[in-house]
């Protein structure tokens, strides 16, 4: 044998953190957000990274990517917000997804909300995104030092984004029906403004995002986007343990 | 009506010595019997870094081993990429011409430019550029076969003036093609008067408006070459056997994998977004989640020609009214059905579904 069998993840389930806020599917309502800013950068990896990551449910993505999110909006329940979050591109099946390994958020209500209702076990943080005059900067900090600063220069406009930009639904490791699950957390847009740039980064501290073999050097894109959000109530569970093609997706159901 | 058969070259995992060597050498004994049962033409596309996906990575190399086992059959680039990064135009030209030499004269140019982040960006090409560089290679690719001598200074190619060689057989040059896959993209081949090679999930009444588009764009095209090709070729699925209940459940098996397969690749709309790709290409198109309960599933598609021969026969009838000139045919995918199946399937279309489509038809009813 030459080269292995189908590529899994191999990474150990018990590492991935999970959210320890029970999923909360009763409200079957979507979130809207109006003109939420969106930033996202896409990034290669090395296969061995990603596979280290990504447990056995999950297939990485060939080549192996993943990006980083900052999304930036108001809404009558949380007020104004910046939620961060890193993704391991994957797929279960034949569905493109990213396995969200670590996400902040800078106001605690709505914290709270996107781990209640999409699963996401953010760390309450400083998280901030700005679009200036030439550049789109996104930060995070940790324990008042930066750990992520990354921007995207040299932007130009891209014109009919609603069926030129694509983002992977996420998944969020958390507690549904008292067991470990993969919640998807997928949203419509609906896009007024995308900008594509090339990423750099000042600072990316992979130590303190849990996983030393992340780096940024082979930058793929990047873009903000002004849209309006339609997040969806959670449709879809993955099983975490099973490979995809005995687990895979299946539905949520509600009571 | 003419047929041929495509090639994607897909390979099962393990990428075993003997495995890949499998997936060619059976696929040139199914060209060589092709060109025995009168199909018409060989295709093979270009792709690199598609894991399971496309192991055919050198085209001109594969249908340079099909033109020197068989006789008659064309044998077409489907496509060659039109990426600086990957190749340049002089290079497509030489080889072209030299394969046109080694067939005696049966060689037919398709165009294209790739569609997947694991091709552009394996070879970091310039996502943003590649609908330009196709559209000069196009244009300076036949002038390089029917000038004895060629230079140009383009936006991205130039080259001072030399001989290319050798020259093709066919006069004045190969018959030139585009793949169309996204939306429009015919009109883009009609407007160059090539030939529309459409790859797109075969269903008849979707590709009805875009042949009939094409047909009239063509009209007042300005063609790239020294003649118009007006030509549309439907790439396609065939699995011929006398059940054809076991057929179509064979059909089905062949596109699922070449669905999880598809499924594999990274657009390059999830990873660089542009202008230059709005829409999806054929691989991102035939990602369905399977695993999505609930989520509206598309009906099969209506050109696909799975069956027995009468079924798949008035299928054929649906892309003749719809326009289509040949269909071309997808026979396997990963090796997924037994060679001696996929020979069968051939030899039963060839003796039970051909003659209904040649120049002398046989005047048989085909529901009864």
């Amino acid at each position: 044998m030459r080269y292995p069998e189908l590529l899994y993840g191999c990474g150990d389930p018990e590492t991935i953190p999970v959210s320890k806020t029970p999923l909360d599917v009763s409200d079957g309502s979507a979130i809207n957000i109006t003109n939420a800013e969106i930033f996202y950068t896409l990034y290669e990896l090395k296969m061995s990274v990603a596979k280290t990551i990504l447990p056995a449910s999950l297939h990485p993505s060939i080549p192996a990517l993943f990006s980083v999110t900052f999304v930036s909006g108001e809404h009558e329940i949380t007020g104004t917000f910046n939620l961060a979050y890193i993704g391991i591109a994957c797929r279960t099946g034949i569905k493109p997804r990213h396995l969200i390994i670590k996400s902040f958020c800078d106001n605690d209500t709505a914290l709270k909300l996107f781990a209640a209702r999409y699963g996401f076990n953010a760390s309450l943080a400083r998280v901030s995104c700005r679009e200036t005059y030439d550049r789109v900067n996104g930060k995070i900090y940790h324990e008042d030092q930066i750990i992520v600063d990354i921007s995207i220069g040299n932007c130009s406009p891209l014109v009919g984004s609603g069926g030129v930009v694509k983002y992977s639904p996420a998944l969020n490791a958390c507690l549904l029906d008292d067991q470990i699950k993969l919640v998807q957390f997928e949203a419509n847009y609906d896009f007024k403004t995308v900008i594509r740039g090339e990423p750099s980064d000042q600072i990316f501290d992979s130590r303190a995002l849990g996983h030393e073999g992340l780096n940024t050097h082979y930058p793929v894109a990047g873009t903000h986007a002004v849209a309006d959000v339609n997040l969806l109530p959670a449709r879809f569970q993955v099983d975490l343990v099973n490979p995809a093609e005995t687990g895979g997706a299946t539905k949520i159901t509600t009571a | 009506m003419k047929f041929g058969l495509f090639y994607e070259l897909s390979t099962p995992r393990p990428f075993t010595t003997e495995n890949q060597r499998m997936v060619i050498e059976n696929a040139i004994e199914q060209t060589v019997l092709a060109d025995q049962l009168g199909f018409s033409s060989v295709w093979c596309v270009e792709h690199h870094f598609l894991e399971e996906y496309s192991h055919s990575s050198c085209p001109d190399m594969f249908l340079t081993a099909v033109a020197r086992e068989t006789k008659d059959i064309r044998v077409c680039f489907g496509i060659g990429t039109c990426v600086p990064a990957m190749h340049s135009p002089i290079r497509w030209a030489e080889k072209a011409a030299y394969l046109d030499m080694l067939s005696n004269g049966r060689v037919e140019f398709g165009t294209g430019r790739s569609s997947t982040w694991n091709e552009l960006g394996g070879f970091e090409a310039n996502v943003d550029d590649t609908k330009k560089s196709w559209d000069e290679y196009c244009r300076v690719i036949p002038k390089m076969w029917t000038q004895e001598r060629f230079s140009y200074k383009g936006n991205y190619f130039s080259m001072p003036e030399r001989c290319i060689l050798p020259k093709p057989v066919q006069e004045p040059h190969p018959p030139m093609w585009v793949a169309v896959t996204a939306p429009g993209t015919e009109l883009d081949a009609a407007d160059r008067g090539m030939g529309a090679l459409i790859l797109s999930i075969s269903d008849v009444e979707r590709n009805v408006p875009r042949i009939q588009e094409y047909r009239e764009h063509i009209k007042t095209c300005e063609p790239v070459g020294e003649f118009i090709n007006d030509q549309v070729a439907i790439a396609n699925w065939m699995y011929c056997h006398e059940d054809s209940e076991y057929a179509k459940q064979k059909g089905n098996e062949l596109i699922g994998t070449f669905g999880y397969m598809a499924g594999q690749t990274v657009e390059i709309s999830e990873a660089y977004p542009a202008n230059s790709y709005k829409a999806l290409g054929l691989l991102g198109s035939l990602r369905q989640d399977p695993n999505a309960p609930g989520d509206k599933k598309n009906p099969p598609a209506s050109g696909l020609c799975f069956g027995d021969p009468a079924t798949i026969i008035k299928t054929i009838r649906l892309w003749e009214e719809a326009g289509a000139d040949q269909i071309i045919f997808m026979v396997q995918a990963r090796e997924h059905l037994p060679q001696e199946e996929v020979l069968n399937s051939m030899r039963l279309f060839a003796e039970e579904v051909m003659p209904h489509f040649s120049e002398d038809e046989i005047p048989v009813a085909v529901n009864t």
